[in-house]
């Protein structure tokens, strides 16, 4: 299968500064990719860039085979975008909006109703669909706004900060939106949030002043470290020569830090665990964070 | 895709409380402006109108909602990408699969739909006093049409301003820097080589044309690029934004578009200045020549050259050289030059120029003057320089008479210049030594012999009447015995003695032998003509029944004045018990017969003076004595020598409203309609708030 979204070498200067320098991304379907990185790394602007509406200085960006730069009319119709601020008009009725971006997307006429009520159902708007956007809260308008980008099912979702404004319910029923769609749909999004990330993303890349510092996949199922209590620990080389496990060090106190082996899920690990009177298995939660902190705060000090 | 586009921005125009407010101005104001001039309309006398009311209305009310365009359109312009760049929602349409044109065509859709309904307020006005009178509708389409142009031409580029700037205030105030620009450009020349580049550029020019029910290609191009250069650019700005300020390369890239196309629009208007067209959509063609004058055109050629005496005046020499472009469209061998009379005093004096604003015309050595500049003085002025080669004026000689070549005072030597200088040929006629009188003779003037006629001389201009020769009979006193023979074959008497007229006394004559003619009859021999004429020493004439010629009564004297048979000495007063006739008495006669000869069949004419004073060289330059004499010279002298330019009868002269319909028009436009479009801007912002 073809990458959704090829990215190669993509620069950006503005007023002679290198805002963006030799960025490449690659994307399939099913990938939900969380761009990560400080404010002013860039993420937007690669996301504007990605979205056809920044141009880059150099490089090339395809998605699912057409080139957005050379045909951005084929290319744009397979993407879906939510700027940092959503486009709205204020002077709108929600209904009318997502007519128009609908009709904008070359929805058929007779499709459009279908469409207008499936992402107002997905991001709960169906309250509202006579309200002035312009009378609408922070949180409303974000959510019209991903209505916008999702109203023509496109291959392709790019979402900036999506969660912002909203309140933490609307942003777990975002998270599951997002991870629901993540199975057809490529998306790509730009948080500050890490647990935002860890919770929904397969990958992340984290942007810093303007470069991909560090790409992982993540998965929910193999947390990076974990750690563990047993009631009847056995030898400490038993525990380390476990098939599922890379290396364990002792914390003392029956309690042990376990780095599990590259393909071993969380739940292999636990049945494994299990004779020796498992009591506490902890995902170390930190580490991503611990990597974004050192890597681009490294950076910093190098300076 | 465009229709989408411009369908969601004229809703939001719609629902915007800008919009109708905006036509609520429009309406108000213009109403005002068109009631106002109704009103004044109606308080001149009809018939004596300039303009006919669908000229007048159009002018103002056209006039106005133009500067009202250029004061709103701006604002609404910025609205479209400006304004949307500014919150963000522009990014809707910049990642929907959209091109720039479509974009910049969708938009400028809605806006010029908008503003199709604001052109149409002054015409629906307008057309609204079609109950009254019957109105000039191809004068009021063409006037639509140029403020439709208009209004798109100041659309594109308040859409350019509002793509190119990124700050909505940026955007309206370099529209309105433009357009107040192109409006007053015209008005910054001094120097007069730059001043018809100016002016070209200046939109109320060519605006004008379309108000005065004329289509004109120079105008129309004017108007087709202001309105597609800055939707290219648009267009072209839209579709590399982002790209062109990577690298200096893209930056030429990026100008060089703009360059060609102001290449070829330059190029364009150089090559419509070649190739021409002109439609004259008024009723009564009142911008046109009439077919009399055209046909005089064709005969021209050589070079006619104009010298306009007009003061440097912008107003005035444009008024000027607009006219005489009409002629100049029909023949390209006329020329128009500008001497100014206050900074070259000399060349004025030299050329016989009295007043400002004078033309003279030159043709093959030939000049002549011109005071007024309308079709009917141009084109006989042009008639008269073309000329006949063949006809002559005579005058007869050898009796005392006042002749065309003599030099005395009663002479009529300065009268024989005016008609040289007016292409006519002048020669005296000896019948004693020529023994004929010629059949190329235009004109024969017996200037009031003071011997008898021989028998053989009064043969030959018998003969000469019977062919259907032309005469101008000038009767003094004296000279009646020896014109009895005549007057008898033309079956016209006489009143003995001198008219006495008093009425000249208020006219500051303290002379009162000499008669006063103020008014005219309606006959071809005068037409146009209205000067004030005197007569000295003047004969009454009686015309006899005559079965024979039609006569016509030509110049009349004043009520008071009377026919004074004794001494002109003293205190002298009307005698009704002698032979003295009170006013009004006949001073000219015409007499016109039709003459069938080998030719065909033509008019002979005749004109009988009772008194050549007013021709001599003592009186010519009084009044208009000169001007008359040359009137009455060209209808005798020939049919063609006198074009008639059928005056404008305009349909829309007169207005006729009932006082009603009148109410329901101020009514309705003044009161209603305002409060109506001003309702909306409230109501509709506050229903859609409300749901």
């Amino acid at each position: 299968m073809n990458p959704l979204l090829i990215a190669k070498n993509l620069h950006f200067f503005y007023t002679q500064q290198c805002i963006i320098k030799k960025l490449s991304i690659k994307l399939n379907r099913g990938d939900i990719v969380g761009l990560l990185g400080q404010n002013g790394a860039g993420k937007s602007t690669c996301l504007q860039m990605l979205s056809g509406n920044l141009y880059p200085a150099e490089g090339e960006i395809s998605i699912d085979g057409s080139d957005l730069l050379k045909e951005p009319e084929a290319a744009k119709q397979k993407i879906g975008y939510l700027p940092d601020e959503p486009p709205l008009y204020n002077d709108l009725w929600v209904d009318e909006y997502l007519t128009y971006a609908a009709r904008l997307h070359r929805i058929p006429s007779s499709a459009i109703t279908t469409a207008v009520n499936r992402v107002k159902k997905q991001c709960e708007l169906n309250s509202c669909g006579r309200k002035l956007i312009g009378q609408l809260s922070k949180g409303f308008r974000q959510r019209i706004g991903i209505a916008q980008a999702l109203i023509h099912q496109p291959d392709l979702i790019i979402l900036d900060e999506p969660t912002i404004g909203l309140d933490p319910v609307q942003m777990r029923e975002l998270r599951d939106l997002i991870s629901m769609l993540g199975s057809q749909h490529g998306i790509i999004l730009s948080t500050h949030i890490l647990p935002e990330v860890e919770s929904i993303c397969n990958r992340v890349d984290i942007l810093h002043q303007g470069e991909i510092l560090h790409s992982e996949q993540l998965n929910q199922q193999q947390g990076d470290q974990l750690t563990i209590q047993l009631a009847e620990p056995p030898a400490f080389e038993a525990l380390s020569k476990l098939p599922s496990i890379k290396s364990a060090i002792s914390l003392g106190e029956r309690r042990f830090l376990l780095q599990p082996a590259n393909d071993a899920t969380n739940q292999e690990i636990a049945a494994q665990l299990i004779p020796w009177g498992l009591q506490v298995l902890t995902p170390q939660q930190k580490s991503l964070e611990q990597r974004f902190i050192q890597l681009t705060s490294g950076e910093v000090q190098q300076r | 895709m465009i229709f989408t586009i411009a369908q969601h921005e004229l809703k939001r125009l719609l629902i915007s409380p800008l919009s109708w407010l905006i036509l609520a101005t429009l309406q108000l104001l213009l109403s005002w402006q068109f009631l106002v001039t109704l009103d004044q309309f109606n308080g001149l006398t009809s018939g004596q109108q300039q303009l006919g009311i669908t000229s007048l209305l159009c002018l103002r009310l056209f006039g106005l909602a133009s500067i009202l365009s250029l004061f709103t359109i701006p604002l609404l312009t910025t609205r479209l990408l400006s304004e949307e760049y500014h919150n963000g929602s522009f990014i809707l349409l910049n990642s929907a699969p959209l091109s720039a044109s479509t974009i910049i065509s969708g938009k400028y859709l809605a806006l010029f739909s908008y503003l199709v309904v604001l052109s149409l307020i002054p015409a629906l006005l307008i057309s609204s006093i079609g109950l009254g009178t019957e109105l000039d509708w191809g004068l009021l389409i063409t006037a639509l049409f140029g403020m439709l142009l208009l209004n798109a031409g100041f659309a594109a580029i308040g859409l350019l301003f509002s793509t190119l700037c990124r700050q909505p205030n940026m955007a309206t105030l370099s529209s309105y820097a433009l357009l107040l620009l192109l409006s007053l450009l015209g008005y910054a020349g001094s120097s007069l080589s730059w001043q018809e580049l100016l002016e070209w550029f200046t939109w109320s020019g060519h605006l004008m044309q379309f108000q005065l029910g004329q289509l004109r290609s120079i105008d129309l191009i004017y108007f087709l690029l202001m309105i597609s250069l800055p939707l290219l650019l648009a267009t072209h700005h839209l579709s590399a934004a982002g790209i062109w300020q990577h690298t200096l390369k893209s930056r030429l890239n990026y100008l060089f578009f703009p360059l060609l196309l102001l290449l070829s629009a330059a190029l364009i208007v150089g090559l419509s200045g070649k190739y021409r067209f002109q439609l004259d959509n008024t009723a009564t063609a009142e911008n046109s020549l009439s077919q009399q004058s055209i046909e005089l055109l064709e005969q021209l050629n050589t070079p006619l050259k104009i010298i306009s005496f007009a003061p440097e005046n912008r107003v005035l020499r444009k008024q000027i050289t607009t006219f005489i472009a009409r002629y100049q469209r029909r023949q390209p061998h006329i020329k128009l030059q500008f001497i100014n009379p206050e900074t070259d005093p000399t060349q004025a004096r030299v050329q016989g120029i009295t007043r400002a604003g004078e033309l003279r015309l030159e043709y093959e050595g030939r000049h002549e003057a011109l005071q007024q500049l309308n079709e009917g003085s141009l084109s006989n002025a042009i008639l008269r320089l073309l000329g006949q080669p063949d006809s002559w004026v005579l005058s007869l000689d050898g009796h005392g008479e006042r002749t065309l070549k003599g030099r005395a005072n009663f002479d009529l030597s300065e009268f024989n210049q005016a008609l040289q200088a007016n292409g006519f040929k002048s020669h005296n006629l000896n019948l004693a030594t020529t023994g004929f009188i010629p059949d190329n003779t235009a004109l024969l003037i017996i200037g009031g012999p003071r011997t008898a006629l021989t028998k053989d001389e009064l043969q030959q201009v018998d003969n000469y009447l019977t062919r259907g020769g032309n005469l101008l009979l000038l009767v003094d006193n004296g000279s009646e015995d020896a014109l009895q023979p005549i007057l008898n074959r033309l079956q016209v008497g006489l009143l003995p003695g001198t008219i006495v007229d008093p009425s000249g006394h208020q006219l500051g004559l303290d002379n009162p032998t000499i008669a006063v003619v103020t008014n005219y009859p309606d006959h071809a021999a005068l037409s146009g003509f209205s000067q004030l004429t005197l007569f000295p020493h003047a004969k009454a004439l009686q015309a006899a029944e005559s079965n024979i010629w039609q006569q016509t009564a030509l110049l009349v004297t004043a009520k008071e004045s009377w026919n004074e048979t004794g001494p002109l000495q003293g205190e002298i007063s009307h005698d009704a018990k002698s032979n003295e006739q009170l006013g009004p008495l006949t001073l000219a006669l015409a007499l016109t017969r039709n003459h069938q000869s080998r030719q065909g069949e033509r008019q002979q004419r005749i004109i009988i003076m009772g008194g050549g004073d007013f021709l001599s060289n003592t009186f010519l330059a009084n009044a208009g004595n000169q001007a008359l004499g040359l009137h009455l010279t060209r209808w005798l002298s020939a049919d063609k020598r006198t074009l008639v330019i059928p005056t404008l009868k305009r349909t829309d002269s007169e207005l006729h409203l009932s006082n009603t319909a009148k109410g329901v028009i101020g009514f309705g436009s003044l009161i209603i309609l305002p409060l109506l479009f001003l309702s909306l801007a409230i109501f509709i912002p506050w229903r859609r708030r409300r749901c």
